[in-house]
């Protein structure tokens, strides 16, 4: 008697049911290559080919990289976000307020642990670095995006972070890199500045220019690598199982987005920091 | 035929090397967290000045795998 009892009562359980659920669907993602065979056209159209790829979109007889958009949307995008935050301080005690005085206080904390009082004056530049660089790393995930609905080409199959491009992250480490030297003589002379470089003796020249060289160089470089890491990893996964996995590797993702952004600023505040502090070097 | 053995060894060079750089970063990278981890144990007042620094010094050490990183990237996407 119970031995039927247990076996009508497990086909009215809810959870047999959830999981016959899960084996049916996870069987039908499996199946659906070989049912469509257009479907791993229209989901993974790239095949694993790094970097910006060109569209059918173009200015002035040359085709746009995918890079260009991205870069655009991370713009738009950061621009949008400051400018919410921006009216919501004028109501003070909204919930905008409280959500723009917790991401500003933590960029002025983060400057005021390594400039201490000199900071005050860096905060925009260190905010719009973390800010831009943020939102381009996390624009990651949604790589597995096709844009059909776009209408736009073909080609524009997937939508790449903007940081993922070497180009970009260049010119992000060259314009801290500027702005550093700028602040340099701005703080502490031209005298100073062009004295830093035969500072021990003066055969030390060309050790000093090439610090100063791999220094714009590794931020790059870092940055790039990192991310393109990252991007690979959740390219081979998605393709490899389309289904639920690949979540685990974009928490992994939200994790190194963050993480990256902030070892940017981190380092772009110390070079900035041996720069105007008055002691020199570091 | 020639190009086909630079193909094979540049691939093979290329995970070979990541391989001996991400072992390497991976045991600087331990010893540094240990390190932190033990400093903060000892004094969590001072925690946030040590989580700066390491992670600071955790990027410094990452940078040498990442370098191993794009150097392997063209040697098997781009020869």
């Amino acid at each position: 008697m119970a031995e039927t009892k247990k076996k009508t009562s497990l086909f009215k359980r809810k959870s047999t049911w959830v999981a016959l659920l899960f084996i049916v669907l996870y069987a039908f993602v499996f199946a659906i290559p070989y049912i469509f065979p257009a479907y791993n056209e229209l989901m993974h159209p790239h095949k694993l080919e790094i970097g910006p790829q060109p569209t059918e979109v173009s200015l002035a007889g040359s085709p746009l990289n995918n890079t260009f958009f991205g870069v655009i949307l991370t713009s738009l995008i950061f621009i949008f976000v400051v400018v919410v935050l921006g009216r919501g301080v004028r109501k003070p005690g909204s919930k905008l307020a409280v959500m723009a005085e917790m991401a500003w206080g933590s960029v002025q904390s983060l400057t005021s642990t390594i400039l201490g009082h000199e900071g005050e004056r860096y905060e925009v530049a260190v905010g719009s670095f973390f800010g831009f660089i943020l939102i381009g790393n996390l624009i990651g995930l949604f790589s597995g995006l096709a844009l059909p609905f776009f209408g736009v080409s073909k080609n524009f199959k997937m939508l790449i972070p903007p940081t993922t491009d070497l180009a970009v992250t260049t010119g992000l480490a060259i314009s801290a890199i500027v702005y550093i030297h700028t602040q340099y003589i701005r703080v502490r002379g031209l005298k100073n500045y062009l004295g830093h470089y035969v500072k021990p003796f003066a055969f030390m020249i060309p050790i000093n220019i090439l610090e100063e060289i791999s220094r714009p160089l590794s931020l790059a470089v870092r940055l790039f690598g990192n991310l393109t890491g990252e991007h690979i990893v959740l390219e081979v996964i998605s393709g490899l199982v389309p289904f639920v996995i690949p979540i685990a590797i974009m928490v992994l993702g939200l994790f190194t987005g963050f993480v990256q952004a902030l070892v940017f600023t981190m380092l772009f505040l110390v070079y900035l920091q041996s720069a105007i502090s008055s002691k020199g070097g570091h | 035929m020639e190009t086909w053995i630079i193909k094979a060894v540049s691939i093979f060079a290329g995970a070979f090397g990541l391989a001996i750089a991400a072992f390497g970063g991976a045991q600087g990278q331990g010893k540094a967290a240990a390190a932190a981890l033990e400093a903060i144990a000892r004094q969590p007042e001072a925690g946030d000045r040590i989580f700066t620094t390491l992670i600071l010094s955790l990027a410094l050490i990452e940078s040498l795998v990442i370098y191993a990183l794009a150097v392997a990237l063209v040697l098997i996407f781009v020869i």
